[in-house]
């Protein structure tokens, strides 16, 4: 193992978590709340593919458009029943509304799907290439790419389109943005949908990889640490950030230990909030006395 | 130029913005001293680097003849100067009476092992305490309502609240941020009566900052007006209240 | 109405009844009030800097932790009395927390969460990582609490010794809620910027309620081992953390009472779900979002609503 491949196992890794950390963003700079209960959108999500394949003999390729659907539905759902409705109350009790609903979608899975893991078809038959010395296998390359036209789409979107204009108002604003008349309420909505479309697909590339069990959704832990890195404020920091995390988790791995793998997250986050509370690509915080 | 409160040449800098420009200010000992000026003069930015919220760009800023640089808001507070408000930061929560004790947390003569314990030092010192809360209450005239919650209480009693709790801290002197905004016209004579009861027997100096004019000219002994961050006139209400530029500050543009 | 009288002879009656209690109760009901009186000490230390303070901490657990595998660590590995090694580790957790406690000043809210989070998540790993001194994932036995000579171990021995231990700490919790520091805590959650400017240094307040939350999580944590005899990593993860805080809501995050409640709660749901076992975590999960769309201030607030227990005033 080299430098190369540390790359090549790295950057994938580190695009799944950009893929979390742009959800997880997305909903807190549309709506000011940090979803902890992101993770476990994702797993429902892969869950629900298996529920119609296994169960109802759907294709794969529609069980996943379904599940696109119904994951959609159910932010909008999360959105209009629960967080909505507790948008002026305290920051704590929001907080803890989102853990509550990831512990619900955790434990009822657990609970009427059993606690162990269901395998779960990729989307593209998995290979190994090898490039001059490096390994590359076919998740590698549709984690990639499918993270990378996600992040342009949705750069498309906010950049070009008059609604995507409307949500970056409205995030940035609020008020003046419903002077001139963006429905703040629809805006947040629509976040959350959009979020918990971008929820079914890392689900997606995650389960083949990561196995589906009703604990897959504790990786989002993972997407928090990359939010932080690339400052919490804008789209493509979360994935910079995911990337960053990606390889420096790898290369911790594979240079001090697989056991330091997963402390590096943590560690990384509280050093970026102690010394670069603004995170790489985000504006200084002006903290008021 | 000797003062309580000394302001020499204080200049605010947003970014390309000057707020305040090169602004002097001297409260003595004892007066009662008001700063006004049309909406968006630079007064509360003026407070603001008074008390630390923000750093002057230039200029230097001096209190009981110690400068105030770099100085904790809450320090600034052990030094002898406290400020209220303008949206009313009570603790809503809390009790009136509650509201003024913490006004005299910076004081207190009790440590966290005898608040745990509560100890006999503990006990002693709590009991002064709400003997001055009540002391501090009957001034205001809120003894009445020591029980009530802060944010049940209407608005010219929330204002009297915020004069007692600032006043628990055993202050030289207040900085008050228009405490008779929205004050009808009896409470406004109220607020007359005590700003001067507070000058004349408790002697507290006052840096008083408001719109309402029947306060401003009737309790301040100098009256320093602002507008677009500069000093445009200062002395007594008489001088400043025939004096051109100030009438043309408010009633032009 | 209740008033004080009324109040002293209910307090000296329920004290009457924990003091004669494993008289008449069943070995299983003086183990869950044993449990309940040590969970009472890990959540009161969440009254006090998440009810009263306001900040968020997911680290709960983590300070358990620190508490449990400390006291028997330092009792196994150098041959100290437990007796010693408890109140040792509540300091050293407390100054910890304390040392959490500062970072937490340039972050609030969300980031602070993450924060705690994360420390949370590290302890766990360090526990597990670190098997040569902790056991790892196969855990540690915990030593024997001896009280001159005698080691308490019978599950009465244990109640006394706990309720005894929950009476103090909570006393010295209400005290502190009552004194200038509780008054301090609670304004800073209300409003930083007037505690500040009426002298509250808020930075370091912020910092002692981290401290005061980490040593009595120490010492809940702790006593609790003495009751559990075994050390698990799986007992203080994240979603331990979690679930401490989540009780706290449901019970009532500003009041003491509330730190009973979620501790009742915590302790007892387990037992009442019984054959439901497997759908516990979903019904919490519902129970908790119940209350929070219902009765956000929690289950405390609203029994103190009842005119029974409504008082004229409140400190004055």
């Amino acid at each position: 193992m080299d430098i190369l491949q540390i790359v090549a196992n790295g950057v994938p890794a580190g695009m799944m978590y950009g893929l979390v950390a742009l959800g997880i963003v997305l909903i807190h700079n549309g709506t000011n709340v940090v979803h902890f209960g992101y993770g476990e959108q994702i797993t429902l999500s892969a869950y629900i593919v298996i529920v119609l394949q296994v169960i109802f003999h759907v294709p794969f390729w529609l069980a996943c458009l379904v599940s696109i659907v119904l994951s959609a539905l159910f932010g909008l759902v999360i959105y209009l029943g629960i967080l909505g409705p507790l948008r002026r109350t305290p920051l704590i009790v929001q907080v803890i509304a989102t853990l509550a609903i990831g512990l619900g979608i955790r434990e009822g899975l657990r609970a009427f799907m059993g606690p162990d893991p269901w395998p779960f078809p990729a989307i593209v038959a998995n290979k190994v290439y090898e490039v001059h010395g490096v390994f590359i296998t076919t998740a590698n390359i549709v984690v990639v790419t499918v993270s990378i036209a996600i992040a342009a789409l949705l750069f498309l979107f906010f950049r070009l389109s008059r609604y995507g204009h409307a949500i970056l108002a409205a995030c940035e604003s609020p008020r003046g943005a419903s002077i001139v008349g963006i429905s703040v309420k629809q805006v947040s909505a629509v976040i959350w949908v959009l979020a918990s479309v971008l929820a079914a697909v890392a689900a997606l590339l995650m389960a083949p990889v990561l196995t589906l069990s009703p604990d897959m959704g504790l990786i989002a832990i993972k997407g928090f640490c990359a939010a932080i890195l690339g400052g919490f404020v804008s789209l493509p920091g979360a994935i910079v950030g995911g990337v960053l995390l990606g390889l420096i988790e790898t290369a911790a791995g594979y240079y001090i230990s697989t056991a330091t793998k997963d402390m590096v997250a943590y560690a990384a986050l509280i050093a970026m909030v102690i010394f670069m509370p603004q995170g790489l690509l985000g504006k200084r915080l002006i903290k008021k006395v | 130029m000797s003062g309580l409160l000394s302001l020499l040449d204080v200049t605010v800098r947003f970014g390309g913005l000057v707020a305040v420009n090169k602004v002097s200010i001297d409260v003595q000992e004892g007066t009662i001293h008001s700063l006004i000026g049309p909406n968006g003069a630079g007064k509360t930015t003026i407070i603001n680097s008074v008390t630390g919220v923000y750093s002057p760009s230039g200029g230097a800023i001096y209190f009981d003849g110690r400068p105030l640089a770099g100085v904790a808001p809450h320090q600034i507070c052990r030094r002898g100067l406290t400020r209220t408000f303008q949206n009313t930061e009570l603790f809503g929560e809390m009790t009136v009476a509650d509201n003024v004790r913490v006004g005299m947390h910076g004081t207190a003569e009790y440590g966290l092992v005898s608040a745990i314990l509560r100890s006999r030092r503990c006990r002693i010192a709590e009991a002064k305490i709400s003997e001055r809360v009540g002391e501090l209450l009957e001034i205001v005239n809120l003894a009445d309502q020591r029980g009530t919650q802060a944010r049940a209480l209407p608005l010219a009693k929330m204002r009297r609240l915020e004069l007692a709790r600032g006043l628990a801290a055993n202050p030289k002197m207040l900085l008050l941020d228009e405490p008779a905004a929205g004050l009808r016209a009896s409470e406004i004579e109220e607020m007359n009566a005590t700003l001067l009861m507070l000058r004349d027997k408790l002697g507290i100096a006052i840096l008083l900052v408001d719109h309402v004019m029947p306060v401003v000219m009737g309790v301040s002994d100098r009256i320093t007006v602002v507008n677009f961050g500069q000093k445009i006139a200062e002395g007594t209400p008489k001088d400043v209240q025939s004096n051109p530029a100030v009438i043309a500050a408010y009633l032009g543009h | 109405m209740m008033d004080r009288r009324m109040v002293l002879a209910l307090l000296i009656a329920g004290l009457v009844v924990l003091a004669a209690g494993p008289a008449f109760l069943s070995t299983h009901a003086i183990v869950l009030l044993t449990l309940i009186a040590t969970t009472s000490i890990i959540t009161s230390g969440l009254s006090i800097v998440t009810g009263l303070a306001g900040q968020i901490t997911l680290a709960q657990a983590a300070f358990c932790a620190f508490g449990a595998y400390g006291a028997t660590l330092m009792s196994s590995h150098a041959g100290i009395p437990m007796w010693v090694t408890i109140p040792v580790a509540t300091v050293i957790t407390a100054f910890i927390g304390y040392c959490l406690g500062v970072m937490s000043l340039r972050v609030e809210g969300h980031y602070l969460a993450l924060v705690t989070l994360a420390f949370a998540g590290i302890v766990n790993l360090g526990i597990l990582n670190l098997a040569d001194l902790t056991g790892g994932a196969v855990g540690h036995a915990v030593e024997p609490f001896v009280f001159f000579g005698y080691p308490l171990v019978s599950p009465t021995a244990l109640y006394y010794l706990s309720m005894v231990s929950a009476l103090i700490a909570l006393w010295g919790v209400s005290n502190l809620i009552r004194s200038r520091w509780g008054r301090a805590f609670n304004a800073l959650r209300q409003s930083e910027v007037a505690s500040m400017s009426l002298g509250v240094d808020v930075r370091r307040a912020k910092a002692v309620a981290f401290g005061l939350c980490a040593g009595l999580a120490a010492l809940g944590g702790a006593l609790q081992s003495l009751q559990t005899t075994y050390l698990d990593p799986v007992q203080f993860t994240i979603l331990t953390g979690v679930s401490y805080l989540s009780v706290m809501v449901i019970g009532g995050l500003g009041r003491l009472s509330g730190a009973i409640i979620g501790a009742a709660i915590f302790v007892l749901m387990p037992d009442f779900l019984g054959a439901f076992k497997t759908y516990m975590g979903l019904i919490f999960a519902a129970l908790l979002l119940g209350i929070i769309m219902i009765a956000p201030s929690g289950l405390g607030e609203l029994v103190s609503r009842h005119r029974w227990f409504k008082s004229p005033e409140a400190t004055s």
